[in-house]
């Protein structure tokens, strides 16, 4: 199988395995060295998974977003259905927490977080032409 | 859109996995085209018509409701 690894593709890769060590190490601070080292286990063998996955399952390959076009593309789409679900996720969360009098901040930050970067994402590949 | 890929692959003796070695993509790209679940990209389609040394309207050809 042809692995095509575009510099997108490789900023996801380097973006994961920092990940899988910024992660871990807050833990191992803020709770200590047993929760940094089971939260680094957990860490690298999904970097594992998903790295030696995607050679055996298209869909680890997909959620990787490491592949050819059809691979990209279908990321993409997998992302806009996610991105579409915690919207609806987070908006009814919201909603209910205002109406029931116990407006929770954090749901509001992340429901003004996805509206604005929606919108200037909008706005910045409309003006791109694509 | 329908397209004439597998009778192209068929007419030159080629696997689907020799064609998207040729072209950088998967053999699964390859059989998702061939089947019309993928519509590949205008680089990509112009790559199949250049490796099988046809003009991409002989490769390639919108059904009706595709071109509004």
């Amino acid at each position: 199988m042809t692995m095509t690894m575009n510099p997108k593709s490789t900023a996801r890769v380097a973006a994961a395995l920092a990940l899988a060590v910024v992660i871990p190490a807050i833990f191992w601070i803020a709770q200590g060295a047993v929760a940094g080292l089971i939260t680094a286990g957990w860490g690298w063998l999904t970097v594992l998974v998903f790295y030696f996955g995607r050679r055996r399952s298209e869909a680890v390959q997909i959620v990787s977003g490491v592949g050819d076009e059809r691979i990209r593309s279908l990321n993409v789409r997998a992302l806009a259905v996610a991105g579409f679900v915690m919207w609806a996720v987070v908006t009814a969360w919201w909603l209910v927490s205002a109406a029931t009098g116990d407006e929770n901040d954090s749901v509001g930050i992340l429901a003004a977080t996805f509206g604005v970067s929606y919108i200037a994402a909008a706005i910045y590949l409309g003006r791109r032409g694509g | 859109m329908n397209n004439r890929v597998r009778e192209a692959r068929a007419a030159k003796g080629i696997s689907q996995a020799a064609l998207g070695e040729a072209l950088g993509v998967s053999r699964q790209t390859i059989n998702a085209i061939e089947t019309g679940r993928y519509m590949p990209s205008l680089p990509l389609a112009f790559a199949l018509a250049r490796f099988f040394e046809i003009g991409i309207e002989g490769l390639f050809e919108p059904e009706k409701g595709d071109l509004k």
